[in-house]
């Protein structure tokens, strides 16, 4: 007899791979974005 | 990232290690955590691009503060993080101006749940005005109670979830929870509302 099983879903673990880079990029560069930013403010 | 790595450390000292400057921690931090916020926020707005942004938006707000020396360690790292991410989805409904709604897939279509009752339109317009009243009612209750009884009604929402997020107990949950529906019921019989249809 045929069956009928549901499909599997998709279950999502978390983010891409991505997401998760480019949080680690603005981590590793805010200090230095930072302080550029609060030069030119001073500067101008 | 090895689970050996991620078992090792207590969330507070990787919290640490990573105000000194250690970027690693961080990494290891999100990778422990990422699947419980990214599917609280999928769980709330059902699309994987907003959940995703979100779940950035959330991290760079913890990063700010980090790096800003403004933490506070009294709480849960995780609570914390939750709470954040909790904010930003709120702001985006609040953006968007509009509710979360289901989409159809493969695995499942709404429509096929719907069957056509034909109310007709009296019907409807109580059924209207029964929906502004509550939401009038609820409005009028003080911030904690509503929190708690728009996260429980209109986000199915577990008091165990309610309790991380707002950062109390889930006795305190339930509690603010009983208020709600006591004050609630108080409001509808001094203003003397019908709420049937």
């Amino acid at each position: 007899m045929e069956q009928h099983y549901s499909k599997k879903k998709n279950i999502v673990n978390g983010p891409r791979p991505i997401v998760i880079r480019r949080i680690m990029a603005f981590s590793k560069y805010y200090e230095r974005n930072k302080k550029l930013v609060e030069d030119s403010v001073r500067n101008n | 990232m090895q689970t050996t790595q991620l078992s090792q450390h207590t969330d507070a000292h990787l919290v640490s290690e990573y105000i000194s400057g250690d970027e690693k921690s961080l990494e290891i931090l999100i990778y422990k955590h990422k699947s419980r916020i990214y599917n609280f926020i999928f769980s709330k707005v059902l699309n994987r691009d907003i959940a995703e942004d979100i779940f950035q938006e959330t991290f760079i707000k913890v990063i700010k503060t980090l790096k800003n020396g403004v933490y506070n360690e009294e709480g849960k790292f995780l609570s914390w993080v939750m709470r954040i991410s909790h904010n930003l989805i709120i702001d985006y409904f609040r953006k968007s101006n509009r509710m979360p709604k289901f989409e159809a897939s493969d695995d499942y279509d709404v429509f096929q749940f719907i069957t056509d009752n034909s109310p007709n339109a009296e019907n409807n317009l109580i059924k209207d005005q029964v929906v502004n009243d509550l939401q009038n009612l609820i409005t009028e209750l003080p911030d904690d109670q509503k929190e708690v009884l728009n996260m429980r009604l209109y986000r199915d929402m577990s008091f165990k979830e309610i309790a991380e997020i707002t950062g109390v107990s889930i006795n305190t949950a339930l509690g603010r929870m009983r208020y709600a529906i006591i004050n609630l019921r108080k409001m509808i019989e001094e203003n003397q509302i019908l709420l049937t249809h």
